[in-house]
């Protein structure tokens, strides 16, 4: 009798501990779901230079970056495919255009740390973060998705992150998204045909 | 006389011994190519390092790690991308093994060296020593070269 009782309880806890990392999976499959069709959207955050809102952006292309200064490989190479881009146009072709890295790292991307980081690249990209529910709506809009990794080394966390580019229109539309490494005398071509329409 | 000509052969010997020990460390070893690490603004704490490695000996080689004094801690790590979702993650990697003959690559959206916390500032075109650490207890030192990421663009 008492057997028995003991194998039911550890079925039962088995099938608790089966189910449990079911509903642990389904939440990691969540928040890493990425949106297949975004639709982008105003928001607003912050720059070292003040508040940052897309909406007094209208008539500019809008480029954007989903990343963190703490990331060494994904981040630079993009942001470097971006600047070998932005240094094809001409300074006309520049004034149109505002480039844009949103850090999802507000924890150790203090806004004075973006802006140094950003200004390594470009001279015309503006650093902006804000705070996390505000970062995680942004995302939402655009289809970005990210999610903090906890490592063991000296660094702390790192964070895996969706890696487009993302082109708003002068009329703040989502309209294209490059994807990581995009050549960038495509990335020129593109740019050049929204600034001609 | 005959200690001349012996001394000749010594020579020689001496010679053609140097150039086999010569010949055989360059076949049986670990030979670096295109080691770089991208220039980066001075406030940040993790930067790459980038290289080509190829395996020279007859057996398979692991890289088990690296060190250099320049940083305080050095990761390898492998970035993977999602082609579909663009997903970027970057896993950390206790080992990697070269197959002999074969070379493996570190390159910017793949396997990677992760520079942590530098020492010093990593100014262009400095050369930064970094030991590549084996399984086997084989080490190699390598200069890294510091410059832009344009280069490898232009470059690629």
């Amino acid at each position: 009798m008492n057997m028995k009782f003991v194998v039911v309880v550890l079925l039962m806890l088995l099938l608790g501990m089966f189910l449990g990392m079911q509903m642990v999976k389904k939440n990691d499959a969540t928040a890493l779901s990425i949106n297949v069709a975004p639709t982008g959207g105003d928001f607003v955050l912050q720059s070292k230079y003040g508040e940052f809102d897309l909406k007094d952006y209208r008539g500019k292309l809008v480029l954007i970056y989903f990343g963190y200064t703490f990331c060494p490989d994904i981040c630079p190479t993009n942001l470097s495919h971006l600047t070998q881009a932005l240094n094809e146009l001409n300074e006309t072709e520049l004034s149109r255009i505002q480039p844009i890295f949103l850090s999802v790292d507000p924890e150790r991307d203090s806004l004075d740390h973006l802006d140094n980081y950003v200004k390594y690249f470009h001279k015309s990209l503006i650093g902006v973060t804000g705070d996390e529910l505000t970062i995680a709506t942004v995302a939402k809009k655009f289809g970005a998705a990210y999610q903090k990794v906890t490592g063991e080394s000296e660094g702390g966390y790192l964070i895996d992150h969706s890696s487009f580019t993302y082109l708003v229109d002068q009329k703040g539309q989502l309209k294209e998204s490059f994807p990581h490494a995009s050549d960038p005398l495509l990335m020129v071509k593109t740019i050049r045909n929204y600034l001609n329409n | 006389m005959w200690f001349v000509i012996s001394n000749r052969f010594f020579s020689v010997g001496l010679i053609l011994f140097s150039g086999m020990l010569t010949s055989c460390s360059v076949q049986d070893d670990i030979a670096v190519d295109n080691a770089w690490i991208p220039e980066a603004p001075p406030s940040v704490s993790a930067l790459a390092g980038y290289l080509d490695i190829t395996n020279h000996f007859s057996n398979t080689m692991t890289l088990s790690g690296a060190e250099s004094a320049f940083f305080k801690e050095v990761v390898l790590h492998q970035t993977v991308v999602d082609r579909e979702t663009d997903f970027a993650r970057m896993i950390e990697q206790s080992t990697v093994t070269i197959q002999a003959g074969q070379t493996l690559k570190l390159n910017p959206g793949g396997y990677h060296l992760m520079l942590l916390n530098p020492r010093q500032m990593i100014n262009t075109e400095r050369l930064i020593p970094i030991i590549l650490l084996f399984e086997n207890g084989y080490q190699k030192k390598v200069e890294f070269k510091v410059r832009p990421f344009r280069l490898h663009l232009e470059a690629n």
